[in-house]
C-alpha cells in the first residue's frame, strides 16, 4: 500500500512486487493506473494515494491506457517464456479485467504489442 | 548476476497540477536501469555500438537466468511466501523480478491509444506491423501497416474512433486510421529518423517527437515544426525512451530518458522543467496528462 500526505509519497510494498513503473496512464486527477515490469500488480491512484492490487493474469505488461475510471486497456503477455508467449489484451470496467487473446496471425514467438506511443 | 540486482535508486511519482510540480518523495528502491538495444543501431557511433553489444550479452544472460528461475507459479508462490516470511523471501522476489524484467521495458509506453467514446475505442499494433482495434466489445484485426519484419511495435495514438495516427518504419512515416482502414504510410515533414512518440490531444492537434528529439505538430491537415527540444544541462545521457503526452494544444509534457529532461509545452514554447525537490534523475519512465492541470510522471531518481 502507498499513501500520500500532501507532499510525500510513501510506498511500502511496491519495491517487493514491481521494481520499475513501465506503464502509466491517468484518466483524471483522481484516477491513474501504473504497472511495473513485473506486471502482476497494478497500482491505482485515487487523487491522494496509490494502492496496489493483485493482477495475476499477466506476468508482463507492455502498456496501459485509461480513458475513464470505468475503462482501461492493457497489453501484455501471460508468461515470459518462448513456449507460451500468449500476447493478451485486457479491458477493465473499473471492477474487473477481461482478458482476451488477440486474433490474428500470431505465431509462437516473443512478440510484443504496444499500447500507444 | 549480483551486479544486476544491486539496489540503485529510488522510484518516484512526480505530479504536475495546476501549474506546480509537486516534489517526488517515494522511497521505492529499484535496480540500476539497464541499457536497451536501440532500433536505430545502424546510426550509432562505434562506442555506442559496443554498448549495444554489451546490452545484448546482458540480455542473453538475463534470458538464461529467467529460464532457470521463472518456473511456473514461482512469482505467485514467492508473493505468498514473502507475506509470510518477510524480507528474506522479498529479496528473492526482487531478484526474480530483476532477472525477468524485459530489457526493452520503456519502449512500450502509454498514450491515448484508447478514446472515451461510447463505446470506448482502442487501436494497437504489434511488432510485426499488425494492427487491432477494439469497438467496446471485441478486438479485431485491422490489417497490416508497414513491414511485417519490423522489430518493434510503433507509436500510435487515437484522438477519436475515426482518427488514429500510427508511426511506421524508420523514416518518420505516419499512417492514418479513418475509422475503417489505415492509409498508406506517408512521410511527414522532415522527420529525422523514426518517430519515438506521438500523442493526439484532439483530431486537430497531435505532437510527435523524432529520433533526434525534434518536435513536430499536426493541425488536422498537415505537419509542421521540427522544433528541437531545449538542450538539457543534465550530465545524464542514456539510451531509452522519449515520450510525449498532450492534454490539449496548450499543455504537453515530454520526457526524455536520453537527455534526462522533462519538458512542457504551453501552446507556444517548449521549456525544460526543473522538478522541485527532485534528485538527479536516473531514468524517466512514463508520463500521462489527463487534463490541462494534471500530469503524472514516473521517474527513477538516483
Amino acid at each position: 500500500m502507498r499513501s500520500y500526505d500532501g507532499s510525500t509519497w510513501t510506498a511500502s510494498d511496491i519495491n517487493d512486487h514491481t521494481l520499475q513503473v513501465n506503464s502509466l496512464s491517468c484518466a483524471s486527477s483522481t484516477f491513474c493506473l501504473a504497472f511495473g515490469v513485473g506486471g502482476n500488480i497494478d497500482w491505482s491512484f485515487d487523487g491522494t494515494k496509490w494502492a496496489d492490487r493483485s493482477f495475476p493474469e499477466f506476468e508482463y505488461v507492455d502498456g496501459v491506457t485509461c480513458v475513464s475510471r470505468t475503462f482501461c486497456a492493457m497489453i501484455g503477455r501471460k508468461r515470459y517464456s518462448p513456449e507460451r508467449p500468449a500476447p493478451l489484451v485486457a479491458t477493465s470496467d473499473g471492477h474487473r479485467w477481461r482478458v482476451t487473446i488477440l486474433p490474428g496471425k500470431f505465431t509462437p514467438s516473443d512478440r510484443r504489442l504496444r499500447v500507444g506511443q | 548476476m549480483a551486479a544486476l540486482v544491486r539496489p540503485y535508486g529510488e522510484q518516484t511519482m512526480v505530479r504536475y497540477q495546476a501549474g506546480t510540480w509537486y516534489p517526488p518523495a517515494d522511497s521505492v528502491q529499484v535496480s540500476r536501469p539497464r541499457l536497451r538495444v536501440m532500433p536505430d543501431r545502424h546510426v550509432l557511433p562505434g562506442c555506442e555500438r559496443r554498448r549495444v553489444r554489451d546490452v545484448r550479452r546482458q540480455h542473453v544472460a538475463n534470458v538464461a537466468a529467467a529460464t532457470i528461475l521463472a518456473t511456473p507459479g514461482f512469482l505467485r508462490v514467492a508473493n505468498v511466501l514473502r507475506r509470510q516470511f518477510g524480507l528474506l523471501v522479498g529479496a528473492l522476489l526482487r531478484r526474480q523480478h530483476v532477472v525477468r524484467s524485459n530489457p526493452d521495458a520503456g519502449w512500450q509506453q502509454v498514450s491515448r491509444t484508447c478514446r472515451a467514446s461510447r463505446p470506448p475505442f482502442c487501436a494497437i499494433n504489434d511488432d510485426h506491423g499488425l494492427t487491432f482495434t477494439y469497438n467496446g466489445v471485441n478486438w479485431s484485426a485491422g490489417g497490416q501497416v508497414g513491414s511485417s519484419h519490423d522489430e518493434f511495435s510503433r507509436p500510435i495514438s487515437c484522438a477519436a474512433p475515426n482518427h488514429c495516427l500510427l508511426t511506421v518504419g524508420e523514416l518518420g512515416d505516419v499512417a492514418t486510421y479513418d475509422g475503417g482502414a489505415w492509409s498508406a504510410p506517408e512521410e511527414i515533414l522532415h522527420a529525422r529518423g523514426w518517430l519515438r512518440s506521438i500523442d493526439c490531444a484532439t483530431q486537430t492537434y497531435c505532437v510527435a517527437i523524432d529520433n533526434w528529439e525534434n518536435v513536430l505538430s499536426y493541425n488536422g491537415a498537415g505537419w509542421s515544426g521540427l522544433t528541437p527540444l531545449p538542450p538539457s544541462d543534465a550530465d545524464h545521457v542514456a539510451y531509452g525512451s522519449t515520450q510525449v503526452s498532450c492534454a490539449s494544444p496548450t499543455l504537453c509534457l515530454a520526457v526524455s530518458n536520453r537527455s534526462g529532461g522533462v519538458y512542457t509545452y504551453n501552446g507556444s514554447d517548449w521549456s525544460r522543467q526543473n522538478l522541485n525537490g527532485s534528485q538527479a534523475m536516473a531514468s524517466l519512465r512514463s508520463t500521462s496528462c489527463a487534463s490541462t492541470s494534471f500530469c503524472m510522471l514516473a521517474v527513477v531518481t538516483l
